[in-house]
């Protein structure tokens, strides 16, 4: 029943959706582990203005930073611009949903990660020295996998909040069927539009069953670690 | 064997110590917040001192002077924490050979069958940490500190959390570092059944300095005894050594006792109380309940 109320755009707005969440979440995974890293442990000048920045499109208008992306990553822009000369183009292009997803859901994956930073006891990572480990060493066979659980649930919510971004990607790369649009601009089209109820709901239903399949996901992971770990 | 010769200033705070090590075990004796934590903690790399050097057998760990530090992990020097500290993420056996990868040419201290066979910890191999119990935590914390075939063992109050038998259990396995695998031990300890038990050396520490250094006779019967963890030895003044500090000779060795009246010539009696390192002068003999015909 559900699949006869989806067309071609549909399922296109399903395929990008997954799409433009699961590499705005990979991608994101590094730098918000570096940056939640530097937050918690590292002492530097600027340290302040860095968080403000990781945690300004948590309290902006999501039409606001949408609006900022465009003036700075649209063609026209300034980093757009330079990229645009290399090939690299975000405006009006799902790399662009995905980008306006990653920065929305970086300050929630950025936040999840840095907790659990904050929760290692740095008494590990002395005791590694002290058996020799160097301190790149020390990261990857201490800090990292004590971090796992923190980088699972970060980006899990990552994941969440970049399949229902909305404000950002449709002031920064519009609602074009096949091409920009993801599960909530379709809704949002499909609601405009008398008689369109059913697609509507067909997308809703679709849209809770992935968020319910992650978070079950979550929850599997989240368990198997814990139970690894002695429920740290 | 090592030589520490450091001044720093934390707040308040300041240490100033100069020192020598001989193998064995030494243990570092004081009251809270005498110093002995920061003391090991510069000697384990992670506390650096302002001004100092130390120097572990032939390998300088640190020179302020010339601008050397060699980092904690290139310091091949084992440390034993109060908490055993066991990687929470890997089992009992990953947790044994952590150590041994960072080896590189450096002969192994023991084996691992025969390191898990003297802490008696065969049968937690597969176990994660949070499944064993204080005792057996801190049996492998030493294993695998014994298994990155430390040059030196620092222990840091290792039995203070731990209930009365498995004190007894863990002593003796100190007794066996000691005596079979001979690595040199520097022991924090405020618990005088443990110094007086494994120390051939004791350091008094006081507010961030040391104040005696008295060594447990081998010939520990024959001493006079008042009590069972009280020594005393008579000692002759050699010379004054600061203000503070006379070196005594007993029984042929030299060291120095904190004292501000004695001179040369004089003779001591020098008693070694685990809990309390102190001299008397022949004048203060009469106060001791104890005969002595030395």
């Amino acid at each position: 029943m559900v699949s006869m109320a989806l067309g071609p755009n549909e399922w296109a707005a399903i395929l990008l959706s997954l799409q433009v969440a699961v590499v705005a979440t990979v991608s994101s995974i590094p730098i918000a582990v570096l940056v939640a890293y530097a937050l918690a442990r590292w002492s530097f000048p600027g340290k302040a203005l860095l968080n403000g920045l990781v945690h300004l499109p948590l309290v902006l208008p999501p039409v606001v930073t949408g609006y900022l992306l465009l003036l700075s990553m649209g063609t026209q822009g300034p980093i757009g611009g330079l990229l645009a000369e290399i090939g690299i183009v975000f405006a009006f292009r799902w790399t662009g949903a995905a980008l306006a997803a990653a920065v929305m859901a970086f300050p929630l994956m950025v936040r999840a990660i840095r907790l659990q930073i904050e929760s290692i006891d740095p008494q590990y990572e002395q005791a590694a020295a002290t058996l020799g480990a160097s301190p790149r060493w020390v990261f990857w066979t201490v800090s990292f996998p004590l971090m796992l659980p923190g980088i699972v649930v970060g980006s899990i919510l990552a994941f969440a909040k970049a399949m229902g971004e909305f404000g950002a990607t449709i002031t920064f790369v519009s609602n074009i069927p096949g091409q920009t649009q993801t599960i909530p601009s379709a809704i949002y089209a499909f609601l405009q539009v008398p008689g369109k109820e059913d697609a509507a709901m067909a997308l809703v239903m679709i849209s809770v069953t992935i968020s319910m399949l992650a978070l079950l996901f979550s929850e599997l992971i989240a368990r198997k670690v814990g139970r690894q770990q002695g429920g740290l | 064997m090592l030589h520490v010769d450091i001044e720093h200033q934390l707040g308040e705070f300041s240490l100033d110590i100069h020192v020598q090590f001989e193998p064995g075990l030494t243990a570092l004796f004081g009251p809270s917040g005498a110093g002995k934590t920061s003391l090991i903690h510069a000697v384990a790399g992670i506390l650096n001192p302002r001004v100092g050097r130390i120097v572990l057998g032939e390998r300088v760990l640190l020179d302020t002077e010339k601008g050397i530090r060699i980092p904690t992990h290139l310091r091949q020097l084992a440390y034993i924490f109060q908490d055993p500290r066991l990687f929470p993420h890997m089992t009992v056996l990953e947790n044994l050979r952590y150590g041994q990868r960072f080896l590189g040419a450096r002969q192994a201290l023991g084996s691992l069958d025969e390191t898990v066979e003297i802490l008696g910890i065969g049968h937690l191999l597969s176990r994660h940490p949070a499944a064993l119990s204080g005792g057996e935590k801190q049996r492998v914390a030493i294993g695998r500190a014994l298994l990155s075939s430390p040059s030196l063992m620092l222990a840091d109050e290792p039995l203070a959390a731990l209930d009365e038998p498995r004190k007894d259990e863990l002593m003796a396995v100190f007794e066996r570092i000691r005596d079979d695998l001979k690595v040199p031990i520097i022991y924090v300890s405020h618990a005088s059944a443990e110094v007086s038990r494994l120390a051939d050396t004791i350091i008094r520490m006081d507010q961030g300095r040391v104040i005696a250094r008295c060594i447990q006779a081998p010939s520990v019967d024959q001493a006079p005894q008042s009590s069972t963890d009280q020594l005393s030895f008579p000692a002759w003044v050699t010379r004054r050594h600061t203000r503070d500090l006379v070196e005594v000779d007993v029984e042929g060795r030299l060291l120095l006792v904190h004292d501000r009246r004695a001179r040369p010539g004089d003779q001591m009696m020098l008693v070694c109380d685990v809990r309390h390192v102190q001299t008397m002068s022949e004048n203060d003999l009469s106060l001791m309940s104890f005969d002595h015909d030395g």
